[in-house]
């Protein structure tokens, strides 16, 4: 007669105690393991919904990228056709210069080294080609009586590192004017004619027709004669390139990182053109584009942020209700086994006074009611997995129990319930061991 | 008198109670040797069963000493005190305390569970055949007679051949016929060498015993 035996024929003697025990480890084996299965599903399911998601959003920015880099492409090359032989021109003014006085006058009033063009054309400067120096002032013709604009003009500082430009336009010689139509048409002048200007004589070398612009009151002279004239010796306004190319469509900007580099502070802006407000077009385009990626990237984060934390909350609130219910169920798992051991112990009290006067030690008796309790926690334990088994579709994450939570923990729940159980019917165990016999067994 | 297997040495037991303490057996002296099948009778709560389980260890005295085969029991351990009992002595109870869920073969060897004895099966079929119980082997106790609950209780309490046979009226639940044949196996074993010591109310049962003791509350 062994322990085992004895506990299995006892076991099949007192079935519904037994089967109740069974069937309550089972349970909660089912909703804790089956809550954790639910809670690691969750977090699989959940990751996979996200990274769908952020692949989506990726996969909707590389769609909006490759559009507006063609339409970019599109609207660079009818640019580049439209520009094409045209180059374009950009005015450098001087450091501090406020550039709403240049648009109200037309020119600066600040003025800055003539050097600074020698600087420029002795750099490697590669987006500007022809630079023409220059001072700009409005005066009063005394001996004309008359306003007009005052240009000093030097012809083109050829750019040291290129191959010598041809000029793009001729340079006025020493003594010499060049007029604009309202001058020598109402002052009557023509190439050739002499003038005087602030008291020096001059021989027009030029007139110029009729344009409409504030060319018609101008004087063109040449740029020394011009500093001395206006008592600024050394210095000009502007600086006019002519024909600038760029590799890139942002060709403003890539001029201005350029010279930046060569003049700190100088300004630099486009001479008014067809191919600017083009580019400025383009450029309007591309921020549009790029305010259009980042509303997109916003608007797909702010979902992807809602989705999460949906998931998160979804979570949060299976975690709080398992967080409650397991520990619960686990608990009463326990309280009932106790009880259910205390009352198998209250049963069997007539046969552990024979047994103990039969000369079985309390280590014994303790072993036989332990014995019952591992093995009921055994069979609950096969039984909870089991039946967790067969609805593990059920469970989130797709994955599988043995997916989910890994070979190790079932190991661990096969070893630790039965251990749980032996926990739970251990004071009724011990109760029982330390029975008195004499207790049961006197009847005097 | 031939060898002492049980000897009590002014054996008191006092039971605690609110108030003054209740005397279940007080200065109590008892020998009894090999081969003596000795009555103890007295009124209810004279101590008869309480001076038993004194006597098989099972119930330490408040003071005295009790000695089964020269083994002073109560100075022993609780473990050592139980292999002895294990091996020496047999209780036989009016309530024959079979273990429901075993059948008669399992009843028996029940003894066994306190330690290994050589060949338990066999001896335990050949006892029941003595017995007249050899058909019953598979049967549980509620499918049994009385009589034959408290000859497979007799059976169980003697499979380990105990020196010394403890019974608390063994005739108490039966009829005159099984009574006697129960008395007849408590008078046979006393004969092959071992002590019986029974407590009991009846008469005929006392008259069978080879000495009998009165106990006064």
């Amino acid at each position: 007669m062994s322990v085992l035996h004895l506990i299995l024929r006892e076991i099949a003697h007192r079935r519904l105690n037994f089967v109740l025990g069974v069937i309550c480890v089972a349970m909660t084996v089912f909703v804790a393991f089956g809550a954790w299965g639910m809670l690691r599903g969750h977090d699989v399911e959940a990751s996979g919904i996200l990274n769908q998601h952020q692949a989506k959003t990726e996969q909707i920015l590389a769609e909006m990228d490759a559009k507006t880099n063609e339409n970019m492409k599109k609207l660079e090359d009818a640019i580049r056709k439209s520009m094409k032989g045209l180059g374009f021109n950009i005015f450098i003014y001087p450091e501090g210069q406020e550039m709403a006085e240049v648009y109200s006058q037309g020119f600066a009033s600040k003025t800055m080294p003539e050097e600074y063009v020698m600087k420029l054309a002795n750099s490697e400067i590669v987006t500007v080609n022809h630079l023409l120096p220059r001072l700009t002032r409005k005066i009063k013709w005394p001996e004309e009586e008359r306003t007009v604009v005052l240009i000093g003009v030097r012809g083109e500082v050829p750019i040291a590192f290129k191959d010598p430009k041809k000029p793009l336009i001729d340079p006025v010689s020493e003594g010499e004017l060049v007029l604009g139509y309202e001058l020598h048409n109402s002052l009557d002048l023509e190439v050739g004619s002499r003038t005087t200007l602030m008291g020096q004589e001059f021989v027009v070398s030029k007139c110029h027709p009729e344009r409409g612009t504030v060319d018609d009151i101008t004087i063109w002279m040449n740029l020394k004669e011009c500093q001395l004239l206006l008592d600024q010796p050394g210095q000009i306004n502007a600086i006019l390139a002519l024909e600038c190319n760029c590799e890139t469509i942002d060709r403003l900007g890539e001029v201005r990182a350029e010279i930046s580099s060569i003049l700190p502070g100088t300004q630099i802006i486009e001479k008014g053109s067809r191919a600017l407000a083009r580019a400025e077009a383009r450029v309007q385009a591309k921020k549009t584009a790029i305010k259009q990626r980042e509303e997109t990237l916003k608007s797909r984060t702010a979902q992807l942020a809602n989705e999460k934390a949906r998931l998160d909350n979804l979570r949060n609130s299976r975690e709080s209700l398992m967080s409650v219910l397991v520990p619960f169920l686990v608990g009463l798992c326990l309280v009932v086994v106790g009880v259910l051991s205390f009352a198998n112990v209250r049963d069997r009290q007539s046969e552990i006074g024979i047994f103990r006067a039969m000369g079985i030690s309390d280590q014994h008796v303790l072993s036989v009611f332990l014995g019952r309790a591992w093995l009921l926690g055994c069979g609950g334990v096969v039984l909870g997995l089991l039946v967790l088994f067969l609805y593990e579709g059920k469970l989130p994450g797709n994955l599988g129990l043995i997916g989910l939570l890994g070979k190790k923990v079932l190991v661990y729940a096969l070893l630790g319930v039965p251990v749980l159980a032996c926990g739970a019917a251990w004071l009724p165990s011990l109760s029982a061991a330390r029975k008195d016999p004499a207790e049961v067994l006197r009847h005097d | 008198m031939t060898d002492i297997v049980l000897k009590c040495e002014k054996v008191r037991k006092t039971f605690p109670a609110p108030g003054e303490d209740v005397l279940a057996v007080s200065e109590m002296d008892l020998e009894v040797g090999a081969g003596e099948f000795v009555g103890l009778f007295g009124a209810s709560g004279c101590g008869k069963s309480t001076l038993l389980l004194m006597s098989g260890g099972l119930m330490e005295p408040t003071s005295g000493n009790v000695e089964v085969l020269g083994k002073s029991l109560y100075q022993a351990s609780e473990t050592e005190r139980s292999a002895f009992r294990a091996n020496n002595i047999g209780f036989l109870f009016q309530q024959f305390h079979l273990v429901p869920y075993l059948n008669v073969l399992e009843n028996v060897l029940a003894p066994t569970l306190a330690g290994d004895l050589p060949n338990a099966r066999e001896s335990a079929i050949d006892l029941l055949k003595q017995f007249s119980l050899d058909h019953r082997l598979d049967h549980v106790p509620s499918k049994l007679s009385t009589g034959e609950q408290q000859r497979v209780a007799f059976v169980r309490s003697i499979l380990r051949k105990p020196k010394l046979l403890l019974a608390d009226e063994p005739t108490g639940n039966l009829d005159a016929e099984n009574s006697n044949e129960v008395l007849n196996y408590l008078d046979e074993f006393a004969k092959s060498g071992g002590a019986v010591v029974m407590a009991t109310h009846d008469p005929v049962a006392l008259e069978r015993s080879s000495r009998s003791i009165q106990l006064r509350g």
